[in-house]
């Protein structure tokens, strides 16, 4: 996003605040889709994200990238969307993984090995504590620098740093430790 | 140069996973990497773990779009935001703020305040004690003076947040803030790199560093530069603690024949030991 656009933006010009909205919307909705794992939810929280930003716009500085800024405001929302699900429905909330993992079961394809594989990676993820797992997300689904993933967290490179690789070899263990009764029953 | 050991390629390993590798240090690694299976074993793990990582989140969510109608309506719903009107409450904010106090003020202290400057020397004025600032006297919108709003500000951890003594790791940990939860600051620091909060335990003032915490501003998200000063005083920030230094270990060593010890394990402790010399000797078994 360039200087010029955001200006324009900034003025309240319809254009370069559609081509804004294009230009990020997909991304953020991505971004919202990883943290809230939920479709609805992350339509939301993408809408609430991209309005947020675009009341503060003036407080954009560009010491970061736009889409880093956006990130930034869309994960704050997100974690809002999460607290207020926990208070509504904690019960719904402790049965909905017993539910999905049911349907996944169900479907043939997931019984392949490599899907084996990737289903347990992701359960091992889901099982990080969030500041660990945030990271990871960052950086292997959305492919961010660490840099970025400082900014977007707000915490420095060395703890970006020391959580990707604390979170790594967590994964590594876990799965490790799912491959060896498997192992041991062929 | 220093041959790597395994657990320093290993820690390099991880820093370029994370694209954090200096330039020198690639070759470093390289030439480890060639000659030590065990390290080129971990690189090849790590490789695969990280391509499943990958490989599993895209599996979970795929790249998908925002759906087409939602992306109407965010468009929509875009153009109908002014951009910037969150900054612009703020100044209605500023605005508001001084003439509900002056209002207040009135309202509360109708009898005029004696000036604490030397009276004598100044012309008795009974109006000019309350007089604004300026002399055109500006009617206050009905709304401001009925319902005078008091903004909220909170600041919220994204991680459980030490709240110490002062503003560095140099000071003791007096309480701590959760994650999620709200908590009023009480003021910041001249750098804006920290907050004062009262303990939520411990009852008493402790600064957290605002790199953990978000700021809402009338749940606003704001950057803590932009929260007025009347919102959010400006506080000093407490001396720096002097750390002692550390007693240096007292290295006169107690010889074995006068330490009270059977240091041989032959049943005879110091002199009784045939083999100590004098009380002086440092050796019971010889």
């Amino acid at each position: 996003m360039d200087a010029q656009t955001l200006a324009r933006c900034k003025a309240g010009d319809p254009q370069a605040i559609e081509s804004l909205v294009l230009e990020h919307k997909d991304r953020l909705f991505r971004f919202c889709l990883s943290i809230l794992d939920d479709p609805a939810d992350a339509e939301d929280a993408t809408q609430e994200s991209f309005i947020a930003a675009l009341k503060a716009l003036k407080n954009y500085r560009q010491e970061s990238s736009f889409q880093t800024w956006l990130f930034s405001i869309a994960l704050n929302t997100c974690r809002g969307q999460l607290r207020q699900r926990t208070r509504r429905a904690r019960l719904a909330a402790a049965s909905q993984p017993l539910h999905r993992q049911q349907a996944e079961s169900s479907n043939p394809e997931r019984a392949a090995i490599a899907h084996e594989h990737s289903h347990a990676m992701w359960q091992a993820i889901s099982r990080l504590d969030e500041k660990h797992r945030l990271p990871v997300i960052l950086r292997y689904y959305h492919e961010l620098s660490t840099q970025e993933i400082a900014e977007v967290l707000g915490i420095n490179l060395g703890t970006v740093h020391s959580r990707l690789s604390i979170a790594r070899q967590h994964l590594g263990a876990e799965l490790r430790q799912a491959n060896r009764p498997k192992r041991a029953a062929r | 140069m220093k041959p790597l050991t395994h657990a320093q390629t290993q820690e390099l390993l991880q820093l370029a996973a994370d694209g954090l590798l200096q330039p020198g240090q690639r070759a470093q690694l390289d030439a480890h990497l060639a000659g030590c299976p065990e390290c080129a074993a971990y690189a090849s793990e790590l490789d695969s773990l990280q391509q499943l990582i990958t490989s599993s989140l895209h599996e979970r969510w795929g790249q998908p779009d925002m759906p087409a109608d939602a992306g109407r309506r965010l468009q929509e719903q875009a153009l109908r935001t002014r951009p910037g009107a969150g900054i612009g409450k703020l100044w209605l904010l500023l605005l508001a703020l001084p003439l509900a106090a002056l209002l207040a003020w009135q309202l509360l202290a109708p009898t005029p305040l004696t000036p604490s400057a030397p009276t004598e020397t100044q012309p008795a004025s009974p109006s000019a004690t309350v007089a604004p600032p300026t002399a055109t006297p500006s009617p206050i919108p009905s709304a401001t003076a009925t319902a005078p709003f008091a903004p909220t500000l909170f600041a919220v951890p994204a991680q459980t947040t030490n709240c110490r003594e002062g503003n560095s790791s140099q000071f003791d940990i007096v309480d701590t803030l959760y994650t999620d939860e709200r908590y009023e600051p009480l003021g910041r620091g001249r750098d804006e790199l920290w907050l004062q909060f009262r303990g939520p335990v411990s009852g008493v003032r402790c600064w957290a560093y605002v790199g953990n915490l978000s700021v809402l501003l009338n749940d606003d998200e704001v950057q803590l530069p932009d929260v007025p000063e009347s919102i959010l005083p400006y506080l000093a920030y407490p001396a720096t603690p002097t750390i002692p230094p550390t007693p240096e270990p007292t290295a006169t060593p107690v010889p074995q024949c006068s330490d009270g010890l059977d240091n041989d394990g032959d049943g005879y402790i110091d002199m009784q030991d045939r083999e100590c010399s004098d009380p002086t000797d440092n050796n019971e078994a010889n």
